[in-house]
């Protein structure tokens, strides 16, 4: 076994952060906030333009396709900088989602446009709709078809222009690419739980869609796509968990109370213990679904459960601890802490809530419990 | 990054699975399999240490005990990985090591760093033999945490030391042929820099060993009276007020012991859970037990999966870190939970274990010992610290004890 990032890997990482550290999540806020924009557009035209966004897309469609490994270390640095940009669930999620697909004629019109960054893709679930989708008009000559539903706000929906959805069970299950209609931001900035991913809904009356899949197919690539996303999500919630972790830090050692620094007062020492304990685990855990991605896919869907569930778990405690060890300025307006704070929340609930993330896992032990019994 | 063995380790693993296969004590495996959680179920602790010296030494006579110990020390000269594979496929029996950990995991690598040709090739092939067990006499009434606090005192006399103090929660001194002693050499420097590390016989003359029950009632650790006991110069390891880093040697090699190998309980727990009560229901059944249990296997996932990551580090040339307390710190807690849910879920059951009931032996055992693990080996506390301070770089904290030892102050006696 090897759990460690190669050389390489980490080299192309640090180029990426390079470009990120262009912009920050402040600059990002102000974009959203006073320029009235979907999300941080000059950095998302700055990573279009040095390639990043291919990141996930194979060479014949205009990317990169620099592999599983750079994907979850592209989207811990997302983490780590909290950009304001779609880039994980687009770049990262929706891409790979697509290229799963054995859908040439919809990678080939869709991808280069993520590739290019003029079309920002999502993953919808099936609690993110608010009325059943219906879908109507299946032509069997091309896959196309009209849907007809609304969903319920979406992360990052603001900027969204296409989604990949799986609606209906069993044999009756289809997995939709679904050109998204102008998304309409719902409500201020300052009534949008997280600033830097402003959500959207979207209503759909007979609404041009394509079929990718059917049936057990449909099923079968769906729960891959997801063990996926589930795995770079909780890659972005580790890179944000240790950037709180080591704001707290650095902060800790620069504030002075009662004559001492405050990161020497065993409580807060403690405390950060327990930060940097939660994110060891979450880290453990991702590596094993990073392994698995590349390795062994029979491992992932437990993988991708354990990594989501602890890098939740971690980017949560770290965020809220964050803001604590700042004391009053850490729940100000003006401190970063708070956009930590606010995106560990809607990360936790955005592909699953942790709820139906340790469900599916129990599921799943529960099943290899089973197996191995019978086997025994 | 990968999952999987390399073809060499593949083989490994295959020769290893085929040794066990072939030679583990399988007519005692039940017994065996009940040591987790240190459950003693053997009605005399001589018939656990006779069944693990008769593993352990078969072991020894076909190439597979001590496994990274260097070859000229009685080892196999392999890696770390490698031991790990081998002790999953060990797992049934991988509770026979346990009168031998203190011995194997933390004096040996101590000797084998400080102590002499001549007595590293006396003491080292019979600790990897099973056949001598050695205990660790560090922590004292007055310094447990505190280790470099021990009172103990040295005195020079002709041709050695003698010994006078008290040592305390010393596992398994009344099976150990010999100990090794942190004690005081020099009160008049600062605490670290007057201490000395000595091993010595544990019949030698002046030592009275009296067992301490665990809350379990039984007594798997003692107190230790040194009352002019004798060490010659030569069992002085390190170098005369050069013990503290030789200490540092042991409690390293002790935290990556503990930390690494400790069952958490999630088999027990699931195992439990999916048993129908007394009404047919599982709990595994209802969504509460179902949340916990994945958060327990998340928590169990990340302790493995750290482990791998520590050992791919030390594949590379890295040594671990103190990031190994992490383990130590989260599997602890967790088994002190996990206890606590079982014991829950058997309710009145668990009030008593009746005979033949194997899931409220394994549950009282589990809630005794995830109150001694959170304690042993550096408490969660001092696991916290060393988090903070070593790998954060936190500041240190603030010290009353930081001129010569004699000054250091002692809590006021009792009214
Ligand atoms: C099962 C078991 C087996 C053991 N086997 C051995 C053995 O073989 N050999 C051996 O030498 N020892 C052994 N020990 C002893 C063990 O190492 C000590 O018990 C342990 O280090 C704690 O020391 P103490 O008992 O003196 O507690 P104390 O140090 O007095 O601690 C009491 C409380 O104070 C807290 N505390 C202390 N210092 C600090 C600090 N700086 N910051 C915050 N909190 C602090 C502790 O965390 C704890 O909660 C064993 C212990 C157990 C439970």
């Amino acid at each position: 076994m090897n759990l460690a990032f190669s050389e390489e890997e980490l080299a192309i990482r640090d180029e990426f952060r390079r470009v990120l550290t262009s912009s920050s999540a402040r600059a990002g806020l102000v974009a959203i906030q006073a320029q009235q924009l979907s999300c941080d557009l000059p950095l998302w035209q700055r990573l279009a333009q040095t390639g990043w966004l291919g990141a996930g897309v194979a060479e014949e469609h205009g990317g990169s396709a620099l592999g599983n490994a750079v994907l979850c270390l592209a989207a811990e640095e997302i983490g780590r900088q909290s950009p304001a940009i779609p880039y994980v669930a687009s770049v990262c999620g929706f891409a790979v989602a697509l290229a799963l697909a054995d859908a040439p004629r919809a990678q080939a019109q869709w991808l280069p446009r993520i590739a290019d960054g003029s079309v920002l893709g999502l993953v919808l679930m099936a609690q993110d709709w608010s009325a059943p989708p219906l879908l109507s008009g299946i032509d069997s000559a091309d896959d196309s078809c009209t849907l007809s539903g609304a969903t319920r706000l979406l992360r990052d929906g603001a900027s969204a222009s296409v989604a990949l959805t799986l609606i209906g069970e069993a044999e009756r299950a289809a997995l939709l690419l679904l050109p998204l209609p102008a998304g309409e931001r719902i409500g201020a900035i300052d009534k949008t739980l997280d600033l830097l991913h402003p959500p959207a809904a979207f209503r759909f009356d007979a609404a041009p869609a394509e079929v990718l899949a059917t049936g057990d197919a449909a099923i079968r690539l769906w729960e891959r796509v997801l063990d996926r996303y589930a795995l770079f999500t909780a890659f972005e919630q580790l890179g944000g968990a240790q950037a709180a972790l080591e704001m707290a830090r650095d902060y800790s050692l620069t504030r002075y109370a009662f004559g001492r620094a405050i990161g020497s007062f065993q409580a807060l020492k403690h405390s950060m213990a327990d930060m940097l304990a939660a994110i060891e685990l979450a880290r453990s855990n991702c590596y094993f679904g990073a392994a698995a991605l590349d390795d062994d896919e029979a491992q992932l869907p437990e993988a991708a459960a354990v990594a989501r569930i602890a890098a939740t778990d971690a980017f949560r405690l770290c965020a809220k601890q964050n803001m604590q060890i700042h004391g009053g300025i850490g729940v100000t307006w003006e401190s970063d802490a708070h956009l930590a704070y606010r995106r560990a929340q809607s990360l936790a609930t955005a592909l699953g809530t942790p709820g139906f993330w340790k469900e599916r896992l129990v599921r799943l032990l529960i099943a290899h419990r089973g197996s191995a019994a019978r086997a025994a | 990054m990968n999952l999987h063995d390399t073809p060499e380790q593949a083989a490994f693993r295959e020769r290893a699975r085929d040794f066990i296969r072939e030679h583990a004590p399988w007519d005692q495996v039940q017994q065996a399999r009940r040591l987790r959680f240190a459950g003693k179920p053997f009605a005399d602790e001589a018939d656990w240490i006779a069944l693990s010296r008769r593993w352990q030494q078969i072991k020894h006579a076909h190439g597979w005990a001590c496994l990274v110990w260097p070859r000229e020390c009685g080892g196999q000269g392999l890696s770390p990985i490698e031991n790990v594979i081998f002790q999953q496929e060990e797992q049934d029996f991988v509770e026979l090591n346990g009168p031998f950990m203190i011995s194997q995991g933390f004096i040996a690598p101590t000797l084998m760093s400080f102590a002499s040709e001549a007595q590293q090739r006396e003491f080292l092939p019979a600790i990897a033999r099973g056949d001598t067990v050695w205990c660790q006499m560090f922590s004292e009434p007055g310094a447990g945490s505190d280790l470099a606090g021990v009172r103990t005192r040295a005195e020079r006399v002709a041709g050695g030391w003698t010994l006078k103090g008290q040592k305390v929660w010393t596992s398994g001194a009344h099976y150990a042929a010999w100990g090794m002693a942190l004690v005081r050499t020099d009160a008049d420097v600062v605490k670290h820099k007057g201490l000395t590390m000595v091993f010595m016989k544990m019949d030698s003359p002046g030592i009275t060993v009296r067992p301490i029950e665990e809350l379990s009632g039984h007594a798997h650790f003692n107190e230790v009276f040194l009352d002019e006991v004798f060490v010659p110069d030569a069992q002085v390891l390190g170098g005369v007020n050069q013990g503290w880093s030789v200490a540092l040697t042991t409690l390293m090699n002790e935290r990556m012991t503990i930390g690494a190998s400790t069952p958490m309980g999630i088999e027990e727990i699931f195992e439990l859970a999916m048993q129908p009560d007394a009404d047919g229901r599982r709990p595994i059944d209802s969504e509460s037990v179902r949340m916990k249990l994945a958060e327990w296997h998340t928590k169990d996932c990340g302790i493995r999966y750290g482990v791998q990551r520590m050992l791919t580090a030390i594949a590379a040339g890295a040594s671990p870190g103190p990031e190994a307390s992490v383990g130590k710190l989260v599997g602890a807690n967790a088994t002190q939970e996990i206890a606590a849910f079982g014991l829950d879920l058997l309710g009145n059951r668990a009030l008593a274990q009746a005979d033949g009931d194997d899931a409220a032996y394994c549950f009282h055992w589990m809630f005794h010992f995830g109150a001694l693990h959170r304690v042993e080996g550096g408490t969660d506390e001092i696991m916290r610290n060393v988090l903070a301070e070593r790998v954060l770089g936190l500041p240190a904290e603030h010290r009353a004890d930081k001129g010569p030892f004699r000054d250091v102050p002692t809590a006021p006696p009792a009214a």
